[in-house]
């Protein structure tokens, strides 16, 4: 099971808010293909899968608030 | 390291969005160059798909009545603002892979260009705490939203020349209650779109990469 994380997006930005998932739980992804829309204040961005499989469990929703490091998916 | 330049003139906002989506999917692969954008766009309000802003906090009558566009769901950051003529936008297709991957670090960048571009007219521009952009005294003179995939930048900032102010007036610019103003308003004298470029140009290199031979322009052929 891999987990994608909220990576680091430069310094002080700790944290960025969940716009839409790209890919739905039950759906097949390949590491890299971008499965979350976030957005910070100014900017809105991507972030890509960290492994290829199935996206097993979202682990933040639409709206949510999420901090750098924190979990948004596991890929099985 | 080069960062082609695209003057495109007055371009509808969509056409303009286009043009940076295509930009990004060739810079991505590589198969383009870092670009800087200048445009202008006529009478348009844009709200970014992130918004909070509510439908009360604007007239879509009134938007009518002034003959100015709205688009929704846009995807960079911020909330809703108004581009139009006399607004000079500059938009960035930048991989951040050659910057050092720091989507903060690109903002105060962008922040920075912009002060710097606006003291070089004689304007007392700062950025201000816990919000963005670039301000005179407090009054916004600029305002910013960029979207990133896979590290390659769209979106830019807007920079007030010799906008109608006015057309602020239907909307609160990035959700907040504040004053806008604009070059001329604030030197009480007309300014030439050009110089702002040069010197917009100036700092980007200057402040980007610290080489003044960043620059190569190019005529912007797609358009004809």
């Amino acid at each position: 099971m891999a987990k994608v994380v909220l990576p680091e997006l430069g310094e002080g930005i700790e944290k960025a808010t969940v716009s839409y998932w790209l890919i739905e739980e039950g759906q097949q992804v390949k590491e890299g293909d971008e499965i979350v829309e976030m957005a910070t204040e100014k900017a809105v961005f991507n972030v890509p899968s960290t492994a290829s499989g199935i996206l097993k469990r979202k682990l933040a929703n639409d709206g949510d608030e999420v901090r750098v490091g924190d979990e948004l998916a596991e890929i099985e | 390291m080069k960062l082609e330049v695209l003057d495109l003139g007055t371009i509808a906002y969509k056409e303009a969005f286009y043009k940076q989506a295509e930009l990004r999917a060739c810079v991505r692969e590589q198969a383009a160059t870092h670009t800087l954008i200048f445009c202008e766009h006529p009478h348009v309000y844009t709200v970014s798909r992130n918004s909070r802003v509510l439908d009360s906090v604007f007239d879509y009558k009134a938007i009518d009545g002034r003959g100015a566009e709205l688009i929704c769901g846009v995807n960079r950051g911020g909330e809703i603002t108004y581009h139009g003529p006399g607004q000079l936008m500059a938009y960035f297709i930048l991989d951040l892979r050659d910057f050092g991957r720091d989507l903060s670090y690109f903002i105060a960048c962008l922040e920075e260009v912009l002060v710097c571009t606006l003291r070089s007219f004689g304007i007392d521009a700062q950025t201000k705490k816990g919000f963005r952009g670039a301000w005179a005294r407090n009054r916004k003179i600029a305002s910013l939203g960029i979207g990133v995939e896979k590290w390659v930048t769209m979106h830019g900032f807007g920079l007030n020349v010799s906008t109608d102010m006015s057309f602020f007036d239907l909307i609160k610019p990035c959700g907040l209650d504040i004053e806008m103003t604009s070059m001329q308003k604030e030197l009480g004298s007309s300014i030439s779109a050009a110089e702002v470029k040069q010197e917009i140009k100036r700092h980007v290199a200057g402040i980007f990469t610290h080489q003044e031979s960043l620059f190569y322009s190019k005529e912007a052929s797609w358009q004809k």
